[in-house]
């Protein structure tokens, strides 16, 4: 019966004891990832969505439920145990690398198996970055370069699945659409599975397969991306997308455009 | 969003240019506000647009190297220290991004607000406080007040703040990416309360923001800046649904729009 998830999270919970009140930062959340998708992760603040993560790749112990890999449990295993086939990529990219390192140690170190100068220049190429960015440094490159390279660590370190912790909402605009077209890429040409946490809808509505709605340590609506965008369920999905703001939402604009055979009425802005 | 199209303007600049120590920030940027009317100066970060925000609300750490700001037809640098002082949060209000950084940590917001009331000599009246609070999501008022800054979140301090300025009643509010800190519903009440102030105060608005759908949602006038210029500046409609300048189109290309099924 179909194919097994490269990756599933069964009922895990996260409690905090404070006092005398206990939070539950997850409530029995589940959820199934399969080879080669991408599953966007949404939610306000405190919702749960990056603790999640935390634990898909064992950085926290849970109170309960399990975590398989490829059908494999490893749950309570080391986060370098996990580093071997998943990968954070994180909202601070340059917090990710050793300031006092040179790129090219630090994505070298990263690797698991033997060296492979070919992989690595073609990862290069598809980032657009010049093999000469190795050499430097940190902090001797802009924001969306030194995410790009981080995304060149991750996979270049034999990861098969991404999980991406806000990693385009620090990116200026120009930055952040480059980095949505290579996950698609490294989506398409390799195979590589991610989990997409993000605040952001529109980001998650253009890159994700299947969806997952966090609200207060729970999952409140999950299913395919563009199905649970278009006819949310849950009261608490249809608030997070009436809130979104988005140029032309109010004047109807793009379904007129739409009608036009998708000829966009205004220069500059595609038809969606 | 009523606009008056005669009278003094509540802030004109004129071929401002400004920088930092040795570094050009702006370049020959003029705007003209009139009261009642909004404005949104939108760009990525770096552009220039805090910075022209920074200058028209007076601090002093930012150098006008040429050009002026008039205030309601008074030029801004021709005031003394203290007349400056005086403008800032009645007369022009600024609401920073970074709340944390104007409040005293340690002192309850209510001490703090009663402070800033009794120094430009108005009277202090906590319902209001706590009735503004409210609208803006932040639930039990009476106990925030007697609430410090460092237990509140990044997301309530933001508000909190928003609630200072506009309690001051300022004839035109500077708003510093006042949602970035934000939840998305939090940001979509926070961006109805201030426009529902300017719209019954009359005062105006001048945003700085990198979001396009807040300039959509309620400015009348939109200004893009790129490299410390502004390189396109007309009505909403005009700069959002006909960009003339390929800077600002880059900008409505990329961001990510939620996409949904056709209809």
């Amino acid at each position: 019966m179909g194919m097994t998830p490269i990756l599933e999270v069964r009922e895990i919970s996260h409690t905090y004891h404070q006092k005398d009140r206990i939070t539950k930062a997850l409530d029995q959340v589940s959820l199934r990832l399969m080879p080669g998708s991408i599953l966007g992760i949404v939610g306000e603040s405190g919702s749960g969505k990056s603790t999640l993560i935390r634990h898909i790749a064992c950085l926290e112990k849970p109170d309960g439920g399990k975590l398989l890999y490829r059908g494999n449990e490893y749950t309570g295993r080391t986060p370098a145990f996990a580093g071997q086939f998943m990968q954070m990529i994180f909202q601070d990219a340059y917090g990710s690398f050793d300031p006092k390192m040179r790129f090219d140690r630090s994505v070298r170190e990263a690797r698991w198996e033997e060296d492979d100068p070919a992989l690595l220049a073609e990862l290069l190429k598809k980032v657009r970055l010049d093999e000469s960015f190795l050499q430097r440094y940190p902090r001797s490159v802009s924001g969306g370069q030194c995410q790009r390279l981080s995304i060149v660590r991750a996979v270049y370190s034999g990861a098969r699945i991404l999980l991406c912790d806000e990693a385009t909402s620090a990116l200026d605009v120009a930055s952040q659409a480059m980095v949505i077209d290579l996950l698609k890429e490294l989506q398409r040409d390799y195979g590589i599975s991610m989990i997409f946490v993000s605040h952001d809808l529109g980001v998650v509505s253009q890159l994700c397969d299947e969806v997952i709605v966090m609200r207060s340590g729970r999952c409140v609506e999950q299913g395919d991306c563009l199905g649970v965008i278009s006819h949310p369920r849950d009261p608490y999905t249809r608030e997070l997308l009436d809130a979104v703001m988005e140029v032309g939402e109010e004047t109807g604009i793009h379904h007129a455009a739409e009608a036009q055979n998708e000829i966009s009425v205004y220069p500059g802005i595609p038809v969606i | 969003m009523k606009q008056n199209t005669s009278g003094t303007p509540v802030i004109e600049i004129r071929d401002l240019s400004l920088s930092y120590g040795d570094s050009d920030i702006v370049r020959h940027a003029s705007l003209s506000i009139m009261p009642g009317e909004i404005v949104c100066i939108a760009g990525e970060s770096g552009c220039g647009k805090s910075t022209l925000l920074k200058a028209i609300h007076g601090m002093d750490a930012v150098n006008v190297t040429g050009g002026e700001i008039y205030f309601n037809g008074s030029r801004l640098t021709d005031m003394s220290r203290k007349e400056r002082r005086l403008l800032m949060g009645t007369g022009i209000g600024l609401i920073p991004q970074n709340p944390q950084g104007s409040f005293n940590p340690l002192r309850t917001f209510e001490k703090q607000m009663r402070e800033t009331m009794s120094s430009h000599g108005l009277a202090f009246d906590p319902d209001e406080m706590i009735s503004l609070m409210d609208s803006m999501g932040l639930e039990d008022g009476r106990k925030l007040l007697k609430s410090r800054p460092y237990e509140l979140s990044g997301g309530m301090n933001q508000r909190v703040a928003i609630v200072f300025s506009l309690l001051l009643k300022p004839r035109v509010l500077l708003c510093d990416e006042i949602t970035s800190a934000l939840d998305v519903t939090n940001g979509k009440l926070v961006i109805d309360e201030v426009e529902s102030y300017a719209a019954r105060s009359g005062a105006a608005l001048l945003m700085v923001t990198h979001h396009l759908g807040i300039a959509d949602r309620i400015a009348d006038t939109v200004a893009v800046m790129n490299f410390g210029e502004i390189v396109e500046y007309g009505s909403t409609s005009q700069v959002l649904y006909h960009p003339q300048d390929s800077y600002t189109r880059m900008l409505l290309e990329k961001i990510p729009r939620v996409r949904r099924e056709k209809w």
